[in-house]
């Protein structure tokens, strides 16, 4: 898709104090800034896009093949075994939910500080989330070997007359996964009602007109709805904020109530909080970058709004190594030798491979983003995007492998090797998510049209209240 | 109040005005103007803007919403349901003890407690909003106007509803047109049919009754018996190679799944020949080890020929009371029972007395022989007395434990009663295992010694509490 | 926009000096008191560790206030923040309050080296002799590395305080916007040693009261800590100083709406870190992890902690959820002022229940709770001065600052 302006000159990341840079580049008015989300909805669809569709489809294809394999066959098709229980599928879920936190921190937190940039980008992270969480949510989905009882999850009264174990953290990820999924999408949709409403009075088709007019609600912009939905949106950001912390905090449970060395430790909360959202900005730009190119949005997506999330990546990814430091200097101070051995083991024994892979990719490569030359490009911000999300995956790979493969007694110990129906499912969970994304992306508005025009100066001037 | 401009019911064939809309291409100006709309005393009116206007709010004079307190109950609610549901479920219904923690743990609950409060305080926001809006209407008249497909674009609009107590078709106009606006609207009412189309009932329909059609089917199943076995979905283990006792196989050459005892083994926990008395009631194994083979035989041979005989007698009239223990052939039973005389019982119990065994012994008789013997052992049983009520023919009435008869029976005679039965009494081996069998000897002869005391020897509490008991 | 020293007649230069003498002398009145709550350790029973763990506990408390104020100094200059602008003064003022407490930990440090193990365990090699685990932990654990660790901390932190102070008020002067972007770019880096020395110095003073137990989140709960602490200082020094007219215009209700809100979500993230290290805690049930929870169940002790869970979170975040409560000074005062004894609990109860008689722990008493108050208005009152000396003339508000405009036109949601 060609686009329709060229690239304006964007000269947002230069800082001036006292002068706000521009949300938008151009001095566009509202009507420009409906034409350019629009515009992706409405006119034809480019090659590339079938193209791109059809590659993660396929993927996605391959999941689904693979997952009707593994109910009919078994568990066993993975490579969990004795004693590492918990291979590929937990790990695959740790790092899919922490994708998704980005998408509810832009959308919650960012609003509550009221960064006003987080406009350009909050529609798409929040698809990136739900799509993510869904993503996520397969792997305990089918991980259960029977997955025609999952059923017994909920405390719903089942023919065992039995209830679920509530002091599990297992448990707590089921209803925490299934909350933030819950909110996530209300959130979401609810954010696109106008937008939605939008496409509606511009749509030509039946099938558009019905579409989108069914899912706009009959919303009509009227002051008194905008009232309450502002209300609303506050409420909903106010409530998922603390959501978003606590899923990943209850993720972490699911290991830190343990007594496993370098799964037990008081930090783990805090710390997968700030992975998840490390791994997730490094997500959402890997998207965004080739997006706003290729659907020529660069005008609403600035190079300003890249380099405040790569400032989010390098503050959290800080953060984790902060996080790793203490643990290190902990396992050594707390005298408990399977503790300190625990790290030792990381570091140097059989998978230190993946240790100083997620080490180079955690803690070295996001400080590439002090570099003001790097954090402004936007092809070496994706690269060091790319170098996160590895390093992100590699680390709960770490965090759960290294802990189980070599714990209390040697005679236990084994080494873990995943089969290839771990590495193909993973790939296609890739697929799973770039297909819902590249569907979003062609039929919903992929920015939030109303919101940044309530953040973007008054064509004309006025005051800005 | 309104927000939408509503529609009357009655079809009319001319249009009627239902209101006037502005438009403006500046938010400032919509501003300035609703402040004079709200100044001028209108009530029935809104404007529409594609993103919220800051400022509107005051300019119209909107009030603070309530939905903010919808949200907390919601929340609250949400919080109650976790803490009562965890603790019901986990500590009171079906009680969980997890590593030694407390059934209801509060430390453990407040993940989920935390998660349920927040979902549906989420739910309130959400569907309080939209209730409150009283979304979804998907129908608006405003949406004729092609003017007003920009509202929801890049311009601003003022609806004023005829319905005002203030609206005047002339005078509203002017006053509208005296805001500057682009432009002033008259909204007409639709005149075409309020009927559904056609095409549309007939996919609702048939959707709902596709909709209709699985709750039907589990209505019917679950209400309706089947001598068909299940469909086994997903087989799980239902269908398993392991050999189970009924069934035949040719791996064996008999053909049975079901396999005797291998020669010259005993099973475990089945050898019993090195504490005869215990498990027997027999101070030692006659001999002629048949003898006590002959003698369970030839008793349950005298029971089969006394139940026939009862048969007959059962065409007499028969008394209430079955006679016990005197056959109509008496040779029979007697010599079976004269056999068992001479085997050497055991007088002694083969382990100590304590309380325990007869607290327990109580309560192993209670569940086992009370049904038929009485909770006194006078055979008046709920099953016996029931049982001659309904006439049974074939029923004898237990032996009561108070005739010299019983009482002169050595307790490993009792012993061995009870493990193989007597006349229609069933033998209770495979139930009760040896130690409880003795206890219930044991409480047998404190039942039998309760009817059979001479007061003297009765300490004086004793006696007044038999002088007060009725 | 820069405002141009002759057309600012909005902005008028105010400084502390303009409130009399009467805070120097009051804060100097209370410092009288700390030589008051040593007489009162010297002459009670096991006195002298109840006074030493207050002395510990009180210089700690306003320890965690001033790097509270650090941390939100640099923090509004890294994220660029527009709104805060017209308080960010006060709050360097504050963090300047590491100055006075580096004399004033000072002794703490003395005694240690000295080898007295009334506080540190660890600091008699008799003791470390003894104990199976310690003598591992003495390449960290000892005296010597401590003290040099204790002038990194409390360097650092002069270094930073004085840095953000001195540029801000610097550029009352010049009002050269390079030097905002001189303080943006330090800000970064500041913070990265703010966390370890933060962490580092929690771990050293408090947590290795109790030598064998360890808690990676540990120096999070002391940030935490601090932070509800400074917020809750910085709402009610707004509000007092607002009341005697030093920044009535330009801290509006919106400012301290503002401040509200961070105090409740600061307040929000204490007690999840809180959780979150009782929690594991509780469930792994590990001996060696849960004797610090077990110290504080006993003696007493059991009712300061349900206080601390009830009064610190449950109370507070009920009603720091109205709108109507941030907006009003009065309300905001009050549960400032309510969350302020809470913290001070929290760190009471942190450091307290390691104070040990000959037999065993010391149980929460009114006598305890009697030197520990008298210590900490003693040192508050020496910590205020301190403060108070080094705001000194300088404008309590940064009048040259590029977004000073923007937050004086700041608008809450």
């Amino acid at each position: 898709m060609a686009s329709v302006t060229t690239k304006p000159i964007d000269t947002t990341t230069i800082e001036v104090p006292g002068k706000r840079a521009p949300l938008v580049l151009g001095s566009p008015d509202y009507g420009s800034v409906t034409e350019s989300v629009c515009r992706l909805a409405e006119s034809k669809t480019p090659m590339l896009f079938y193209v791109a569709l059809a590659i993660s489809a396929s993927l996605m294809g391959m999941l689904f093949g693979l997952i009707g394999y593994l109910i009919i066959t078994g568990v066993g098709v993975w490579g969990n075994r004795s004693p590492v229980f918990w291979g590929w599928p937990i790990v695959n879920f740790v790092f899919w939910v922490g994708i998704g936190h980005a998408g509810t921190l832009i959308s919650a937190i960012l609003f509550l500080f009221r960064q006003n940039w987080r406009t350009g980008i909050n529609r798409a992270a929040e698809a990136m989330t739900i799509f993510a969480v869904i993503c996520a949510g397969v792997f305990p989905g089918i991980h259960i070997g029977r997955v025609w009882l999952a059923y017994w999850l909920f405390p719903i009264p089942n023919q065992m007359s039995m209830w679920p174990n509530f002091r599990s953290p297992l448990l707590w990820d089921v209803f925490a996964v299934s909350t933030y999924a819950t909110v996530s999408l209300l959130f979401w949709y609810m954010g696109m009602i106008p937008d939605l409403a939008t496409l509606r009075d511009r749509a030509t088709g039946k099938i558009q007109q019905f579409a989108y007019g069914l899912f706009s609600l009959g919303w009509n912009g009227s002051s008194r709805h905008w009232h309450r939905y502002e209300r609303a949106y506050l409420l909903l950001a106010a409530l998922a904020a603390p959501l978003v912390l606590s899923v990943h905090t209850i993720v972490s449970f699911d290991f830190a109530v343990s007594q496993l060395p370098g799964w037990h430790t008081t930090i783990f909360p805090p710390y997968f909080v700030a992975g998840a959202v490390f791994s997730g900005f490094a997500m959402v730009l890997t998207l965004m970058i080739p997006a706003r190119t290729i659907c020529g949005i660069e005008n609403l997506l600035t190079d300003r709004h890249l380099e405040n999330m790569t400032k989010v990546i390098i503050a959290t990814g800080t953060m984790v190594g902060y996080a790793y430091a203490m643990e290190f200097f902990v396992a050594w101070y707390s005298g408990n030798r399977y503790e300190t051995f625990a790290f030792i083991n990381r570091a140097f024994g059989p998978y230190a491979w993946a240790y100083w892979i997620m080490v180079s990719c955690n803690v070295i490569s996001p400080q590439l983003f002090w570099i003001k030359k790097i954090r402004t490009t936007p092809w070496m911000i994706f690269v060091v995007c790319i170098f996160v999300n590895i390093g992100m995956w590699f680390e709960r790979f770490v965090i759960t492998v290294t802990s189980l493969s070599r714990d209390f007694l040697p005679s236990s110990w084994g080494y873990f090797k995943p089969t290839i129906v771990d590495v193909l499912m993973l790939i296609g969970s890739f697929g799973l998510f770039l297909t819902l994304f590249l569907l979003f992306c062609k039929f919903l508005p992929m920015v939030a049209m109303a919101e940044v025009k309530s953040v973007m100066p008054r064509p004309g001037g006025g005051d800005d209240h | 109040m309104a927000t939408t401009i509503e529609q009357s019911e009655k079809t009319i064939a001319e249009p009627e005005l239902i209101g006037l809309l502005a438009e403006f291409d500046d938010p400032q100006a919509l501003i300035e103007a609703s402040e004079k709309v709200r100044d001028a005393g209108y009530r029935n009116w809104d404007t529409h803007t594609p993103f919220p206007l800051h400022g509107i709010d005051e300019a119209m004079g909107i009030k603070f919403t309530i939905l903010p307190w919808i949200v907390a109950a919601c929340g609250l609610t949400g919080g109650t349901i976790a803490v009562g549901m965890q603790y019901w479920m986990n500590a009171v219904d079906y009680p969980f003890l997890i590593s030694g923690k407390p059934l209801f743990s509060l430390p453990a609950c407040i993940p989920i407690i935390f998660e349920l409060s927040v979902l549906l305080a989420a739910f309130g926001a959400f569907f309080g909003m939209l209730g409150l809006n009283q979304l979804p209407k998907l129908y608006n008249p405003l949406f004729k106007s092609d003017a007003f497909r920009r509202a929801t674009n890049d311009r601003f609009f003022i609806s004023m509803d005829a319905q005002d107590a203030k609206f005047s078709e002339i005078d509203s106009g002017e006053f509208l047109n005296s805001l500057n606006p682009i432009n002033v609207e008259e909204c007409w009412s639709d005149t075409s049919s309020a009927k559904l189309p056609r095409n549309l009932v007939l996919a609702l329909s048939l959707v709902g009754v596709c909709l209709l059609m699985p709750p039907a089917l589990v209505a019917y199943k679950r209400s309706t018996t089947t001598n068909t076995p299940r469909i086994h979905i997903v087989p799980d283990m239902d269908f398993q190679p392991s050999l189970k006792a009924q069934n035949t196989t040719n791996l064996f050459p008999d053909g049975r799944e079901v396999r005797p005892n291998i020669n010259g083994t005993i099973p475990r926990g089945q050898y019993k020949d090195d504490n005869i008395p215990f498990y027997y009631g027999l101070k030692y194994l006659p001999e002629d080890q048949d003898v006590v083979v002959i003698a369970l035989q030839d008793a349950k041979k005298a029971d089969a020929k006394e139940a026939d005989t009862k048969k007959a007698d059962a065409k007499k009239p028969a008394d209430a009371k079955a006679p016990a223990g005197k056959p109509a052939a008496p040779d029979a039973a007697a010599v079976a029972a004269s056999k068992l005389d001479k085997l050497p019982w055991v007088t002694e119990f083969p382990m100590p007395v304590t309380e325990k065994m007869m607290a327990r012994g109580q309560e192993r008789f209670r569940i086992y022989c009370s049904v038929c013997h009485g909770l006194s052992g006078e055979g008046d049983g709920l099953v016996s007395l029931r049982a001659m009520e309904l006439l049974q023919g074939t029923w004898v009435k237990p032996a009561s434990y108070h005739t010299d008869n019983v009482r002169k029976l050595p307790i490993g005679r009792l012993y061995h009663t009870i493990s193989n039965g007597v006349r229609k009494m069933p033998g209770y081996k495979a139930q009760i295992p040896p130690e409880d069998r003795w206890a219930i000897v044991l409480y047998l002869r404190a039942l039998q010694k309760s009817r059979n005391t001479d007061a003297k020897t009765l300490k004086p509490d004793e006696t007044s509490k038999l002088r007060d008991t009725k | 926009m820069q405002t141009s020293p002759d057309t600012n007649d909005k902005v008028k230069v105010q400084t502390l000096a303009e409130l009399g003498p009467l805070p120097m002398k009051m804060a100097l009145g209370c410092a009288l008191l700390l030589p008051v709550a040593l007489l009162l350790g010297y002459t009670s029973e096991n006195g002298m560790e109840k006074f030493t763990f207050s002395y510990l506990q009180s210089t700690f408390f306003f320890l965690s206030i001033s790097l509270g104020a650090l941390f939100f100094v640099m923090i509004q200059q890294l994220t660029r923040a527009g709104w805060s602008v017209v308080l960010r003064r006060l709050s360097e003022f504050i963090s300047m309050g590491v100055v006075p407490l580096t004399v004033l930990v000072l002794p703490i440090v003395v005694i240690t080296l000295a080898g007295n193990d009334i506080l540190y365990q660890w600091a008699n090699p008799e003791l470390v002799a003894k104990d199976p685990l310690l003598p591992a932990k003495v390449p960290y654990l000892n005296s010597g590395f401590f003290a040099l660790r204790y002038l990194i901390y409390f360097g650092s932190w002069i270094f930073l305080a004085r840095f953000f102070l001195n540029k801000s008020v610097a550029q009352d002067e010049s009002g050269d916007p390079e030097l905002t972007l001189l303080m943006e770019r330090r800000s970064g880096p500041g913070l990265l040693l703010f966390a370890f020395t933060i962490s580092f110095a929690a771990i050293d003073f408090i947590m290795s009261l109790e030598p064998n137990w360890f808690s990676t989140i540990f120096g999070i709960y002391y940030f935490a800590a601090g932070l509800v602490g400074f917020f809750s200082a910085l709402a009610i020094c707004l509000i007092y100083l607002r009341s005697k007219g030093l920044l009535q215009e330009p801290v509006t209700i919106e400012h301290l709406h503002d401040v509200g809100k961070l105090l409740f979500a600061f307040n929000c993230f204490w007690a999840y870190i809180a959780i979150s290290q009782y929690l594991l805690i509780w469930y792994a049930n590990i001996p060696e992890e849960t004797i610090f929870f077990d110290h504080r169940q006993q003696h007493g002790w059991g009712t300061v902690s349900l206080i601390l869970v009830i009064g610190h979170f449950v109370i507070p975040f009920v009603f720091f959820m109205s709108r109507w409560m941030k907006r009003n000074p009065k309300t905001l005062l009050f549960w400032a002022f309510y969350l302020l004894i809470m913290n001070w609990i929290d760190i009471f109860w942190l450091v307290l229940p390691n104070a040990k008689s000959g037999s065993g722990l010391l149980g929460v008493s009114f006598g305890m709770v009697l030197v520990d108050v008298c210590c900490t208005i003693g040192v508050g009152g020496l910590y205020v001065a301190g403060i108070l000396k080094m705001a000194g003339n300088k404008s309590i508000m940064p009048v040259r600052d590029p977004r000073l405009e923007e937050s004086l036109k700041f608008h809450n949601i």
